[in-house]
């Protein structure tokens, strides 16, 4: 049958993921410190019907081979780990990282997760907690009484109780080699994995894991009118990729009328 | 037997190919630095001396294309593939903003090491492994003049001439090739290249420039594409009409002729 058939329908089948990525990013438009998604494609393998280089008679040599293709192929979906916009908040307990850190969040399973959505919460212990109740590690506990809460560029929680100055903790950051290899938990959580490499953890405005802003969020870093273009691009390819599919079809329909 | 059919059924298995390459083509419009394929059709060379009724395959048979003329004649052409050719043209540069993303811009390709051997690529989807290495996205590592470019972490600079900066220091120097003929490069797909020729045709680039947060997009114009396949499409029809129109001639030979009317 025609190769061209099914050399088709990976390309539609590429497209499909491409517009389910961007999906994600554009429904992700407003959230806390979401980083954009990038689906990226490779060619299949080849079928070689006459290679390049080879002697076509005595003394001559082919100067291009005939390879056929045989469509393509998802090779990856990135995360894009750029850094989103600034979104001002005069909320004591945003805070937002200056560089390319994770805060580290105990989830209920005792495990380590990490998020770069510093939109955190008091418990009714007073704990530091994230949006669904996961609290940051180290643990930073406020009194009950305490007012002026402060946080330095280098983490360092500070409250005033009974108008004295007092300490409550650092928050750590962890950074990753290779960011992009983080699995995406939902809840705006990543755990490492194997390709991401090992958490290197380190106290904020040291040591490159960057520096922690009070009063702020980090914005998502998904760029719409980006996506509204890749989304046309992808949905167009799609379309094209269904033309061949449909050319293919008349063309062994002609074949079968022949006779 | 009419040998006349053997030339648009010759026609028609040439359109069927284009329309492969074609659908790869299209199939691969959004593929990082992916190079188009064009095709070209050249004249079947016809046996000077007339041998129309050997019921044997011609000494030079090649078992290609040309299969589908068991029988040759010097008035009867055929047409068979001569080429399929890369179309080399940069691609569209796509703003990415990702540290590890780069684009060339010139002729050179990255050299990966594989478990199969060198290959080379200009799809600059780049990663950094868990050990610190550069890597293309299939997860190969991507050389430099030292070999592997440990770069620790993804915040690096690279400049114009693909010199890998971290924290004001030198890493590596990407190795950026450029070949002879690039069209003896073999595809081996993942983006990857191949290639079989001897090494002076094989020279460390020095007008390729390297653009980092950039990726080159495929070069598949698609409305070329798409006007290809509709002159395809066409032109199968065409000759499977022709098919037809013999079969009809056939017909009216083994029916028609000596029938005794009353």
């Amino acid at each position: 049958m025609m190769r061209s058939l099914l050399t088709a329908a990976t390309g539609m089948e590429s497209q499909q993921t491409n517009i389910d990525t961007i999906a994600n990013n554009l429904a992700n438009v407003n959230t806390n410190a979401f980083k954009r998604s990038r689906a990226n494609f490779h060619d299949l393998l080849y079928q070689t019907v006459r290679a390049a280089g080879q002697s076509a008679t005595t003394g001559t040599v082919v100067p291009s081979g005939i390879q056929i293709g045989a469509g393509s192929r998802l090779a990856s979906v990135d995360k894009l780990f750029t850094e989103g916009g600034i979104k001002v908040t005069e909320r004591n307990l945003d805070f937002m990282i200056e560089g390319q850190g994770f805060f580290r969040i105990q989830k209920d399973d005792g495990t380590i997760a990490y998020t770069r959505d510093g939109h955190f919460d008091k418990d009714n212990t007073g704990r530091l907690v994230t949006s669904d109740g996961f609290p940051v590690v180290p643990e930073v506990t406020i009194p009950q009484n305490a007012t002026d809460l402060h946080v330095g560029m280098d983490g360092i929680v500070t409250v005033k109780v009974d108008g004295e100055t007092q300490e409550l903790g650092q928050v750590q950051l962890a950074t990753f080699i290779n960011p992009a290899g983080l699995q995406a938990a939902g809840r705006n959580l990543y755990t490492p994995t194997r390709a991401s490499g090992e958490p290197v953890v380190g106290n904020p405005n040291q040591s490159g894991v960057g520096r922690i802003a009070q009063y702020q969020l980090e914005n998502s870093n998904v760029n719409i009118v980006e996506e509204m273009v890749n989304m046309i691009t992808g949905q167009r390819a799609y379309e094209i990729n269904s033309k061949v599919i449909s050319t293919s079809d008349q063309m062994l329909q002609t074949t079968n009328n022949v006779r | 037997m009419l040998h006349g059919i053997y030339t648009p059924l010759s026609g028609a298995l040439a359109q069927e190919r284009v329309l492969e390459i074609i659908a790869n083509n299209l199939a691969n419009v959004n593929t990082t630095a992916f190079k188009g394929d064009n095709i070209s059709f050249k004249l079947l060379d016809s046996e000077p001396e007339r041998n129309y009724n050997s019921p044997l395959p011609p000494a030079n048979f090649k078992r290609d294309l040309s299969e589908v003329m068991p029988f040759r004649g010097n008035e009867i052409a055929f047409v068979g593939i001569s080429d399929i050719e890369r179309d080399l043209s940069q691609g569209p540069a796509i703003d990415t903003k990702n540290p590890t993303d780069m684009m060339l811009e010139g002729e050179g390709l990255f050299a990966v090491q594989t478990q199969d051997g060198l290959r080379y690529t200009r799809s600059g989807d780049f990663k950094v492994s868990p050990d610190g290495v550069l890597m293309t996205s299939s997860g190969h590592p991507v050389l430099g003049e030292r070999g592997n470019i440990f770069v620790r972490s993804s915040a690096f600079d690279v400049n114009h001439r693909g010199e890998i900066y971290q924290d004001g220091e030198l890493v590596d120097r990407l190795r950026i090739y450029e070949f002879a003929d690039q069209r003896q490069l073999e595809r081996t797909g993942d983006n990857y290249f191949f290639f079989g020729g001897p090494d002076e045709d094989r020279v460390l680039s020095q007008n390729t420039n390297v653009r980092q947060g950039f990726l080159e997009g495929s070069n598949v114009n698609a409305i070329k594409s798409l006007t290809a396949m509709i002159i395809a499409h066409r032109s199968f029809e065409a000759y499977q009409k022709a098919i037809s129109n013999y079969d009809k001639m056939l017909e009216k030979g083994s029916n028609s002729i000596g029938e005794v009317r009353a």
